[in-house]
């Protein structure tokens, strides 16, 4: 899985650790899932969603292989 | 706010378990039990909770990701026990060895622990459980 959160927190200025206050987690979490090494629930996408404003498609990428693993 | 209270609750009630802990193994050392381990484990829940409190800022303790990583590595040190459980008694069944049941159950306590930080730690450095 590929994300674009380290490049829409950077257009809105925001730090890590920013992001991971107004989210709610720690600042490694943020980390993790700017490497693509952590699968966020629903409910952490869609916070991330709303603080980045782009929809959670946007913002994750699924590829097919990403999709076919479990 | 309500997290820095929760914070310093907890960092309060660390110190006082350790400081309990120290002062019970000192006086039953002095009683003259072999007690002094209950000081260490003291000393340890002291630096722990002191530590704890230094290093994590303002941020949350826990978040969806380590809660994740803390169930499943407990999920896979209570395997690892239990494999250890089944080796045990498969070797004092063909009378390989002959340990005591505080052994047998030091073994136990020792690999629950150690497997369940151990796997912890792993998790951690990979940042999720399975595959992502």
């Amino acid at each position: 899985m590929k994300t674009r959160i380290k490049e829409l927190r950077a257009r809105h200025d925001l730090t890590q650790e920013d992001l991971a206050r107004m989210v709610g987690v720690r600042r490694e979490t943020i980390l993790f899932l700017e490497k693509g090494k952590y699968n966020p629930s629903l409910k952490l996408a869609y916070k991330i969603s709303r603080a980045l404003q782009a929809s959670i498609e946007e913002i994750f990428l699924f590829g097919e292989e990403d999709l076919k693993s479990s | 706010m309500k997290m820095n209270n929760m914070k310093m609750s907890r960092f309060l009630a660390g110190m006082l378990l350790g400081a309990a802990l120290i002062a019970a193994g000192l006086l039953l050392s002095l009683l003259g039990y072999d007690a002094l381990f209950i000081a260490a484990g003291g000393v340890a829940a002291l630096i722990v909770a002191i530590v704890r409190f230094w290093q994590r800022g303002d941020q949350p303790e826990k978040d969806e990701r380590t809660d994740k990583i803390r169930a499943f590595s407990l999920a896979y040190s209570w395997f690892a026990s239990i494999i250890l459980s089944l080796v045990i008694f498969c070797a004092v069944f063909m009378g390989i060895i002959d340990p005591s049941a505080s052994t047998a159950l030091s073994a136990v306590i020792y690999i629950m622990t150690g497997s369940a930080i151990l796997f912890i730690i792993v998790l951690n450095r990979r940042g999720d459980v399975g595959r992502s």
